[in-house]
């Protein structure tokens, strides 16, 4: 089963999205800053993606990238979740795969993570 | 008599008009320079032919010469030399009148009884022209540095001595009887790199004779400082020796201080911009979230629907949290475009301020059913005259602050005061307080606290800046009184209307 982990301090947001994966057939982690999200980690298995949004309280996504990578190496890809004009960027700035804007459509989600897995 | 006649026949060849009187002041010679210079025939002279009635004699001013001023007259009447008497003449076949300086002086017979009177006038109309030229291009020159705010001075080598011009008293603010102090004295009339700066180039001008141009701080008598242009050299003689110092000083303070001022408006103004374009990130971000969590919402639920799924109602709950979010998010911007244009509007009616308090409380209460509010108030209704819908915003975006800024265990103190000219709602919270540096740009538009508490906090950062907007509208006041640590306390003042004390 393909695990997806979707890190999102938006709380309407993080669940919906869960939901919605999980309907589709995921396993999914799911946090509300990369803090929250390395906690996690530790009991779980790792992720085939990760979502992540980048502006986020207690840990952002930029740390949550650098610390990821520090502890796992680069063996999940993330895919960016951002609000922010610049989220190519953004993206780039965190050797990220893929980035997605928001507001999207739940297909554009979907196709990225299937894509990507 | 025969001398004079001799004398004649010399004055026929002279370029200087020599006219003699007889004692009655009738003309009896007149030499061909003084017919020319005049204009008058012989026989005009001799008052045998009429003169043009507009010839005439006129002082240096201008105005006619009256007859008993008339040189020969003077004569007759004091018996006198007269010397360097300057006459004009205005002539009908000239345009401008001519210039004579005028001598005239007695001959006196063996009896020593008045005999002649021998005038003679030197043309100097030429002179005048270029006296008066000189004159308009002085006085033309001192208009141009008096209104480009130019002094000038110099200093001869050989007698020591420096010599300033009027403006340079006034823009050195010195009393113009007192002489101007030395070159190597005015160490204390420039700042300490100006005059280090001077003094280079002066000793560089005596070396080289290459002149110099600076912008130097000049300090004049009152202390205070102008900034001054000051361009100089030196005069060699022809042995190259140095004879003369000489500059100009041009006080360019105004020009200096209105550049400031251009740049320091020109900084506002791509500030401004800079915080407009900051805001629209800002509100493109903060519209961003609830329009994807809306839009995926709706999609969910259309999945459930279409699959014959029951819909929860904590979907229902989540569609509404963010459609109010979306709407609060409109309405602010709705509130600060009025702002910008003058167009928000207050409606004043009498309404009861402390249940309106208790009422805000409430709604958020609701909101945040684990914060505590304790509101202290006078008994029974404080009525007075305000917008109800705006008040209440000011008081909600109030305490929504308290209760997004300050932890969840602390308590929230809400306090309604009511003195005869005004009411006065404070806000006090027991959170970490607020940077002084920070405090005064609260109420400006698209600020916020903290940065850390901006992510957690979110929002436009417009609600005390439109909250102020609102309470001015209102007459009022409003501030926040805080120290690091401590708290903060947050409140408005509205006038009763109530004038009689």
């Amino acid at each position: 089963m393909t695990t997806i982990m979707i890190i999102e301090d938006e709380k309407d947001l993080r669940l919906t999205i869960k939901e919605i994966l999980e309907s589709e057939g995921y396993h999914v982690l799911s946090a509300g800053n990369g803090s929250e999200a390395m906690e996690i980690l530790k009991s779980s298995v790792i992720p085939d993606l990760i979502l992540l949004d980048m502006n986020m309280p207690i840990m952002n996504g930029w740390d949550f990238a650098k610390a990821f990578m520090t502890k796992y190496g680069p063996i999940s890809p993330i895919l960016v979740l951002t609000a922010a004009a610049d989220a190519r960027q953004r993206a780039e700035d965190i050797h990220a795969i893929d980035y997605i804007e928001k507001p999207f459509k739940l297909e554009w989600l979907l196709d990225k993570i299937k894509q990507h897995t | 008599m025969v001398q004079s006649i001799d004398m004649t026949l010399v004055f026929e060849n002279f370029t200087t008009g020599v006219v003699i009187h007889n004692s009655k002041t009738e003309v009896i010679f007149s030499n061909p320079a003084a017919l020319k210079m005049l204009g008058l025939s012989m026989d005009q002279m001799m008052g045998k032919t009429a003169i043009d009635p507009h010839w005439r004699f006129i002082k240096e001013d201008g105005s006619s010469l009256p007859i008993e001023d008339f040189p020969v007259n003077q004569v007759l009447s004091s018996c006198k030399t007269i010397k360097g008497f300057v006459i004009g003449m205005i002539r009908s076949d000239r345009e401008s009148p001519i210039w004579a300086i005028c001598n005239a002086h007695p001959e006196f017979d063996e009896k020593n009884k008045l005999a002649q009177i021998i005038v003679n006038f030197t043309e100097i109309t030429v002179q005048k022209r270029v006296e008066e030229e000189l004159k308009d291009i002085a006085a033309k020159l001192q208009a141009t540095y008096t209104l480009a705010n130019i002094g000038v001075w110099n200093w001869v080598v050989a007698t020591d001595t420096v010599s300033w011009t009027e403006e340079l008293y006034k823009i050195s603010r010195m009393d113009p009887s007192i002489p101007p102090p030395p070159f190597n004295q005015m160490e204390r009339m420039y700042s300490q790199d100006s005059w280090m700066r001077l003094q280079a180039a002066v000793k560089n001008a005596f070396e080289t004779s290459e002149p110099y141009k600076l912008e130097l701080e000049f300090i004049i008598s009152d202390g205070s400082t102008r900034n001054v242009n000051v361009h100089g050299g030196v005069k060699r003689d022809s042995t190259g020796k140095v004879v003369e110092l000489y500059g100009i000083l041009q006080d360019i303070t105004e020009k200096v201080i209105a550049e400031k001022e251009l740049k320091l408006a020109l900084e506002i103004a791509e500030n401004a911009s800079i915080i407009k374009s900051r805001f629209l990130d800002i509100a493109a971000h903060e519209l961003r979230t609830p329009v994807s969590a809306f839009l995926l919402l709706l999609q969910l639920t259309q999945r459930k629907l279409l699959n014959a799924i029951p819909v929860e109602l904590s979907i229902m709950d989540r569609l509404l949290h963010q459609a109010s979010r979306l709407s609060q998010l409109v309405v602010q911007l709705l509130d600060v475009s009025r702002l910008e244009r003058g167009a928000l509007i207050i409606n004043l009616e009498v309404a009861d301020l402390a249940s309106m308090i208790e009422q805000c409380i409430e709604d958020l209460s609701l909101r945040s059913p684990n914060r505590n509010f304790k509101l202290f108030k006078p008994d029974g209704p404080v009525n007075i005259k305000i917008d109800k819908l705006r008040i209440y915003q000011v008081l909600s975006n109030i305490l929504d602050n308290a209760l997004k800024y300050t932890p969840s265990e602390t308590l929230i103190e809400v306090f309604l005061e009511l003195s005869p000219r005004k009411v006065r709602i404070s806000v006090k919270d027991h959170g970490q307080g607020i940077a002084d540096t920070l405090r005064d740009k609260l109420f400006a538009p698209f600020s916020r606290g903290a940065s850390v508490l901006v992510l957690e906090a979110g929002g436009l950062g417009l609600g005390l800046h439109i909250s102020r907007e609102i309470v001015m509208l209102h007459g009022g006041t409003i501030g926040v009184n805080s120290k690091i640590g401590s708290g903060s306390t947050f409140f408005f003042e509205l006038p009763t209307g109530n004038e009689e004390s």
